[in-house]
């Protein structure tokens, strides 16, 4: 029988589920509630919010243009970076290396820096000829690359390509059709369930949204943030909305990655 | 054709083209400029710096806020992802929450806080009701410290879950049956063995929160007196601009995270290395 560390260890995870679940909570009663003012349990459970919502059309254009915009950066991550970490991975530990850090790169270069250097050089400098568009997807990409990086790098590790590269050579086949007939296939659920996260992630991002898009384009994140002083009940039920969508989508994501699992072991 | 070191930096020229362009380019570009205004000693942004010490103290709130979310998210975390090692039926659910908790930051935190804590806020008026005072501000220091908790300690809960369990199988009971208690263990065997870990999560803890830009500017707006904010409103406020100071900022920033993340790792290393 294992020793216990005692009641302490409980304390702090119960302290985890407090923090990680009270705003979410708040969020979803408030969202789902016609006032919430009154008392320490809100009042009239209601749908009126959400259906509210889902008929304003400046929610559904910012929706749409979200979700298309985030989809265009997470497949450029996907386009760009797959390949990149799947080569680095097979042929060169010193690219993997570089990759690595790269996936840092934004820790120490933040989304705001990002932002406001791309406003200035971008829009400010070169506006005249870029697509503003353009320069937003080019430069929410390098921000989902670690997460591209992390989940593809993870799934290879598990699938141990070594072995099979060395079988392949045995057998004649050239490092394409190995890679065209054998890797890509095994590795289809793993790009699928990346260029998921990424677009979510994307579609959820606030700095560049607001800071390079703000006022010619309206995004998800910064419309939500501008709803608050206006009506909180629908930004509230945005909010949800927002993570209804986000977990079915993590939920399809880790029902990929299982399903990898159990088809390569 | 077989895949070859060449072969391999081509198919990685893209994102390296992405990357230099989205990132490096304009942030070596702000760097550069700021760099000639300063060698031209004509409108440099360091005198800005030191002359106001409304951006030092930017600064100081940006690593004391930093450092005390991550000091406490490790220990929280840390402790819960002991629990987590110890009931394995716990993980499934746990890890669901602490994901929704280290997601749930911006706009959606700063509007459940505002609603729990704010002036009119829920909890603020129940406790009100019994007597009980918050000692914070919902858009002060106080505030943002409660905020940046609320998504540091799942995260860290989520990070250092496998590194515990890693440690704890067999490891404790071994201790145990030498006699050595949970207190005794973790004192000599526990953390001395998780401390890499520790430094590595701790480090991009640290760089998550003094990046975090949605989470202040939608609690408080360009008020929110931390580097994030400031950097930001230097350029796009509507005040007054100061694109140099920005870059400045920017700047030190990057050194600061840098340092942090890279010292922390080779920190890690190196004691990996001498435990090997």
């Amino acid at each position: 029988m294992m020793r216990r560390t005692g009641s302490w260890s409980r304390l702090a995870l119960a302290l985890v589920v407090v923090l990680a679940v009270l705003p979410p909570l708040a969020v979803l009663l408030y969202a789902f509630s016609a006032r919430w003012d009154r008392s320490l349990l809100p009042e009239q459970a209601t749908w009126a919010w959400i259906a509210e919502l889902v008929r304003t059309p400046r929610v559904q254009a910012a929706m749409v243009q979200t979700l298309a915009l985030s989809f265009a950066s997470a497949l450029l991550t996907l386009l760009a970076g797959a390949p990149a970490t799947i080569a680095a991975r097979l042929v060169s530990p010193r690219m993997t290396a570089l990759l690595d850090a790269l996936s840092l790169l934004p820790y120490a270069i933040p989304p705001v820096v990002i932002a406001i250097g791309a406003l200035q050089l971008f829009v400010g400098r070169w506006g005249g000829w870029l697509d503003l568009r353009a320069v937003y997807v080019v430069v929410v990409a390098p921000l989902l690359f670690p997460l591209l990086h992390k989940t593809l790098g993870a799934a290879m590790r598990q699938l141990d390509v070594a072995p099979l590269m060395e079988a392949s050579h045995t057998l004649g086949a050239s490092d394409a059709f190995l890679l065209r007939r054998v890797l890509l296939p095994l590795l289809a659920p793993a790009l699928v369930a990346s260029l998921l996260l990424c677009w979510v992630t994307a579609a959820m991002e606030f700095a560049i949204a607001n800071l390079l898009l703000g006022g010619s384009i309206e995004m998800l994140q910064p419309l939500m943030n501008g709803m608050r002083n206006v009506n909180g009940h629908l930004s509230a039920a945005l909010v949800v909305l927002s993570f209804a969508v986000i977990a079915a989508m993590g939920m399809l994501v880790e029902g990929l990655m299982a399903w990898n699992t159990r088809r390569n072991s | 054709m077989n895949l070859s070191q060449r072969a391999a930096w081509i198919a990685a020229l893209p994102l390296l083209l992405v990357v230099a362009l989205a990132v490096l380019l304009p942030f070596a570009w702000r760097s550069a400029a700021l760099a000639v205004d300063c060698a031209r000693a004509s409108e440099c942004a360091l005198r800005d710096l030191v002359s106001d010490a409304y951006y030092f103290k930017a600064i100081l709130n940006t690593v004391w806020l930093s450092a005390l979310s991550t000091l406490a998210a490790l220990a929280i975390g840390g402790a819960a992802a002991v629990a987590l090692a110890e009931h394995p039926s716990w993980r499934r659910a746990s890890a669901v929450l602490a994901n929704l908790g280290a997601n749930f930051a911006g706009v959606p935190l700063a509007l459940a806080l505002t609603l729990l804590f704010g002036v009119q806020g829920v909890l603020r008026q129940a406790l009100g009701g019994v007597g009980i005072v918050l000692p914070f501000d919902l858009e002060g220091s106080g505030g943002l410290l409660l905020a940046y908790l609320c998504f540091q300690v799942p995260l860290a809960t989520l990070m250092l879950a496998l590194p515990v369990q890693m440690l704890e199988a067999g490891l404790m009971e071994a201790a145990a049956t030498l006699g050595a208690g949970p207190a005794l263990f973790w004192r000599r065997v526990g953390l001395p063995l998780l401390l890499p870990s520790l430094l590595e999560v701790g480090s991009l803890l640290f760089a998550n929160a003094a990046a975090a830009y949605a989470t202040p500017f939608a609690l408080s707006g360009t008020s929110a007196n931390v580097l994030a904010v400031r950097i930001a409103a230097l350029v796009s406020g509507d005040i007054f601009s100061n694109p140099g100071l920005s870059s400045l900022l920017a700047l030190l920033m990057f050194v600061l995270l840098a340092g942090v993340i890279a010292g922390a790792n080779a920190l890690a290393h190196r004691l990996r290395g001498r435990d090997a």
